[in-house]
């Protein structure tokens, strides 16, 4: 992840995070004095390009749907920066960055909390557009031309949120995200929610999106599975930081860090091996009391004593990031 | 299994009355579980597995639930005709349940010891100083560290994978001959849900039975002997986890097999099973999977299709069923 090209706007990736840490404070007592941090992000450097999909997996409380929010905006970041098409977004004014949301969109995990009940489906999906000024012609030809691109009805415009199945509402959140022709779409467990037959669907739906529009996205999900079948490549999170990133197949088929590989060997796969029950073991510990040394050493098959003592340090070998002792990090 | 079964369901018919009509969620379903065998009943959201998984016991709340028709025999006698009293007996002991969600399972208000000592005694004559001991050792039984203080925790202070321990120490303390599993794993990590497959299989006693269920194929690969795939309010195909996975005979179950995205494959389209599930208030004549089905005729359009077994174990009820060598 070297820096020092975002003055070549053709070769600087769209989205290029760099340190990135989202703190929360605890606060304790009578004067609500901070008492800790939650390093829900701490330290984490990525890059997305033009038309390509990042997978990001993790079990709970690692921290990777904050990492999507701070991306957002909707956290504020404690350190770091984050580029986006070469420009910095904590250093930007507030007219600035709402200028930027355009360009960079979110679809949720449960579109039924992430829809307005009380809009109708026309309003949901050209409310960005109406508010960026962007309609030309009626709304409602806007919000037709939208629900054909996700593979819905024109009929549905008139229609509300809770008349729509789950992955019909997935795909209203999508026609929404789409709206305003951005670059950037954060996908946070945005089919973990769907039924089997219907998950496939979706995800072929933002396949074909992204070739149609050449997106980038981050898809934000625990299934490694999924992300599998829809990332070019893949971040593994843990307690707040990236662990492991490189090409979603080499990850897959051939993962270095052990934590990489517990996530890995836990998935049941029908048809494949049984999972043997000493592949996985433990907890993740808590956010706001991380252990010492490598985070991960406590459950860790392969731990060795430096390993309690020193945070390993990141090592790249051809694109592929691991962080972890073993590889003399 | 040459034993008489564990549990016999029979054609069992439930149904809903709502606002908006009456809906049937179980139409005619029957299967058997048998000693110390695990089933997995899988199905996508809203096919009727968990009304199915209720009903058994007699927990689906009514009005608005009906169990029109059926039987469930368990022991010997029919749980749908039983004595409410009766049932009192039966449920937490002899037939436990595992559910989803264990935050809304365990009482919030209530310690664990406390709560684990109250089905303890409602069910066995014991002193409740010999309970608490009890239910301290399952607590350890199932991989709870410092399982003595744990006993004066409330549910919030656990980890969702040490609720679910403490769930399945006490679905299995009082030794029951069936368990109901209803998603146990689903709002687990991966990591935390192998772990529980692993605490399950080395926990439940050989002749104890299980009915699991699921919506993930997976987890029916890692913890169950037989199937049954459910697809709007009815079984259509069940067997043996190898007819199912190796040679799976319905349209839907194939479907579904190949909808799931695996670890590994390349970034590509997955075949994806074309519409979506018919609302439970206009389920079509015919079979219900037929506006989905690649192969559906007019025969499908006409009338029900029946079971067949087309292997021995192996049943499905499709006109145009897989039919293997």
């Amino acid at each position: 992840m070297m820096a020092g090209n975002e003055k070549d706007p053709i070769r600087a990736p769209l989205l290029d995070v760099r340190d990135l840490s989202t703190w929360f404070p605890v606060k304790r007592g009578l004067f609500s004095l901070t008492a800790g941090w939650v390093r829900a992000v701490d330290g984490v450097s990525f890059a997305i390009d033009r038309n390509e999909t990042l997978g990001l997996v993790g079990e709970s409380g690692c921290g990777k749907t904050t990492l999507g929010r701070t991306l957002l905006g909707l956290e504020q970041a404690t350190g770091g920066d984050v580029l986006f098409g070469g420009r910095s977004i904590p250093a930007m004014s507030r007219r600035e960055m709402n200028r930027l949301r355009r360009h960079i969109q979110v679809v949720f995990q449960d579109p039924l909390s992430s829809l307005n009940p009380r809009m109708n489906v026309m309003d949901i999906v050209t409310e960005g557009l109406v508010q960026f000024r962007m309609v030309e012609g009626s709304r409602q030809e806007h919000a037709e031309r939208l629900l054909g691109e996700v593979g819905m009805s024109p009929d549905a415009v008139y229609r509300w949120p809770h008349e729509f199945s789950g992955g019909q509402r997935q795909r209203i959140s999508i026609a929404r995200a789409l709206s305003l022709k951005p670059d950037l779409i954060v996908c946070d467990e945005a089919v973990s929610a769907l039924d089997v037959s219907v998950q496939a669907q979706v995800i072929n739906l933002l396949l074909k999106l992204q070739s149609e529009h050449r997106l980038s996205y981050l898809f934000i999900s625990h299934d490694l599975s999924v992300v599998s079948n829809i990332a070019d490549r893949v971040a593994v999170m843990y307690l707040g930081r990236i662990v492991e990133l490189g090409k979603t197949t080499d990850i897959i088929n051939a993962p270095l860090h052990p934590y990489t590989k517990m996530l890995i060997a836990a998935i049941p796969v029908a048809g494949e091996k049984r999972i043997s029950p000493e592949v996985v073991s433990g907890e993740a510990p808590s956010p706001s009391d991380p252990p010492p040394g490598c985070r991960f050493h406590p459950r860790c098959p392969e731990a060795m004593s430096v390993c309690a003592e020193t945070p390993p340090a990141e090592v790249v070998r051809d694109g592929h990031r691991v962080m972890c002792h073993l590889f003399g990090g | 299994m040459t034993d008489e079964p564990v549990i016999q369901i029979n054609s069992l018919r439930v149904g809903f009355e709502t606002d908006e009509g009456y809906f049937r969620a179980v139409d005619d379903i029957s299967f058997h579980v048998g000693k110390g065998e695990s089933i997995g009943l899988v199905g996508e959201s809203g096919c009727g597995k968990s009304v199915t998984a209720l009903s058994l016991t007699r927990l689906i709340p009514s009005p608005p639930g009906r169990i029109e028709s059926g039987s469930v025999v368990f022991g010997g006698r029919d749980l749908l005709a039983a004595a409410p009293r009766d049932l009192r007996q039966v449920r937490g002991a002899a037939i436990s349940m595992i559910f989803q969600e264990p935050l809304s399972a365990l009482s919030p208000l209530h310690r664990i010891g406390r709560q684990m000592v109250e089905g303890i005694r409602f069910h066995r004559d014991m002193p409740k100083k010999e309970a608490w001991a009890f239910a301290r050792d399952w607590l350890s039984k199932v991989g709870i560290p410092d399982a003595g203080e744990r006993m004066y925790a409330y549910p919030f202070q656990l980890s969702g994978g040490m609720q679910q321990r403490v769930m399945i120490a006490m679905a299995l303390m009082l030794r029951p001959s069936l368990i109901i599993a209803d998603e146990p794993t689903t709002a687990l990590d991966v990591t935390t849900q192998a772990q529980i497959f692993a605490l399950i299989r080395e926990m439940k006693q050989n002749d104890t039975a299980m009915l699991l269920i699921t919506h993930d194929m997976g987890v029916v690969w890692e913890m169950c002997d037989r199937v049954a795939v459910m697809y709007a309010s009815k079984i259509v195909e069940s067997g043996s986890l190898d007819d199912i996975f190796s040679a799976p005979a319905h349209p839907y179950t194939i479907g579904l097999l190949s909808a799931i995205p695996k670890p590994g494959m390349e970034k590509k389209t997955l075949s994806a099973i074309p519409g979506q599930v018919p609302s439970p208030f206009g389920y079509p004549r015919g079979c219900n999977f037929q506006d989905r089905c690649p192969r559906a005729s007019d025969e499908c359009r006409a009338a029900e299709p029946e079971f067949e077994e087309i292997a021995p174990g192996h049943i499905v009820a499709c006109f145009h069923a897989e039919r293997g060598i």
